[in-house]
């Protein structure tokens, strides 16, 4: 299989990110996009830490995204995992990467704004796309928690496509029907 | 199955509550195991980025082919025969194969070796697998009914201590030296043909 458009998720361990991991996951499989999954150890002379935790962090990000979104088997989605681990500050490998790599759409999770949020406006910019995601309390891992989280998510350049190649998708019209029978009997709600 | 019993059931217990779409089951099967699988496929690698490609790819082929775990050995066991068999499959796809020590079949958990021709997976029996359970059948008796006592049916030490009469230490040693042997065999074999090979232990045999 071939996958012609490329998404970015920054995260790092020792923030929660796990949530952000599983939405840009199911985004990626309904894309049927790559996913770079980018993070950084600290840069220390002298010492180089070790990324066996970053693995072994993305393996169970994995377990979570199994456990709470992906509810078919198989569970093995057609989705490229791309793991970018480098050394240095996030931000500025984060950026140098944008710069060097050509991605489609980053989709920032909560807790990496929150983290650097003086630099979003920057990763934006020089981004293709941005999504950045809000937080979200109530975890349901159907189709509809994640088009309800791509609602309220601050969506930046994305392209004219973006939504013709969601709609391929055919829990789409699922969750507009729900969507619609909500709105249409506003009291059941 | 309720939250605090799921840290105490056993991984069968597990696999058969994932079988009625129990999804905090599946979340507590995975999490006893990615780390070993991810361990298990750097054995093979040597490369954390392959390791962790490999792994995830092996955790979802045995999660998504659950059904066909029948309980016939330890989902363990189960589970590393998969990655095992997924990692040398990888190897071998990207020009790489290496002989695998026998070592490499120990599981970190139970210490046994899955020498079971009845595997799972019958049908996807590698062409590596079928090669040593040719060998261990063409090992002389002695050394055949000690790899099948303590690998196959799980014999401790201490019981074939008893059994065979003999010191720990000398059943240790007669281990070890039976798998350095098997091992030196594989290697032959997978350089210079198994029917070879087989042919140069019946003739020194029966000299």
């Amino acid at each position: 299989m071939t996958f012609s458009r490329t998404l970015l998720y920054p995260f790092s361990v020792n923030t929660p990110y796990f949530e952000g991991y599983a939405w840009a996951m199911e985004l990626a499989s309904r894309m049927k996009a790559r996913l770079q999954l980018f993070t950084t150890l600290p840069h220390t002379p002298g010492y180089a830490f070790p990324s066996d935790p970053v693995y072994h962090s993305l393996l169970e990000a994995q377990g979570y995204y199994l456990q709470h979104y992906q509810h078919q088997v198989p569970y093995s989605k057609e989705v490229k995992r791309e793991p970018f681990i480098t050394r240095g500050a996030l931000k500025d490998e984060l950026l140098a990467h944008i710069r060097k790599h050509s991605i489609d759409i980053i989709i920032i999770d909560p807790a990496f704004s929150n983290e650097h949020h003086e630099a979003l406006k920057e990763i934006v910019r020089e981004s293709g796309a941005a999504i950045i995601l809000h937080p979200e309390n109530a975890l349901t891992g159907n189709s509809d928690a994640f088009y309800e989280r791509l609602r309220q998510a601050e969506l930046y350049k994305l392209p004219d496509n973006f939504f013709s190649t969601l709609s391929k998708d055919g829990s789409v019209f699922n969750y507009l029907r729900t969507f619609f029978q909500k709105r249409s009997h506003p009291q059941k709600q | 199955m309720s939250i605090t019993s799921l840290s105490t059931a056993s991984d069968e217990e597990l696999v058969n509550a994932i079988r009625k779409d129990d999804r905090h089951a599946l979340g507590e099967l995975y999490n006893r195991y990615y780390k070993k699988v991810f361990h298990k496929s750097y054995s093979f690698t040597k490369n954390q980025e392959e390791a962790f490609d490999l792994a995830q790819e092996a955790l979802m082929k045995a999660f998504d082919n659950l059904h066909s775990f029948k309980g016939e050995s330890s989902f363990s066991t189960w589970l590393y025969t998969i990655t095992h068999r997924h990692c040398l499959a990888a190897l071998k796809k990207n020009g790489r194969h290496q002989f695998q020590a026998l070592e490499e079949n120990v599981t970190s958990e139970d210490d046994t070796y899955d020498l079971s021709p009845v595997a799972e997976e019958s049908s996807d029996r590698s062409e590596q697998e079928l090669i040593m359970y040719s060998l261990i059948n063409a090992l002389p008796e002695k050394e055949r009914n000690l790899l099948n006592l303590k690998y196959l049916q799980g014999e401790s030490i201490e019981a074939l201590q008893t059994q065979l009469n003999v010191s720990a230490s000398a059943i240790k040693m007669r281990l070890k030296r039976t798998r350095e042997k098997l091992n030196m065999l594989y290697a032959l074999a997978m350089t210079y043909g198994l029917d070879q090979v087989l042919e140069q232990i019946e003739l020194f045999t029966a000299g």
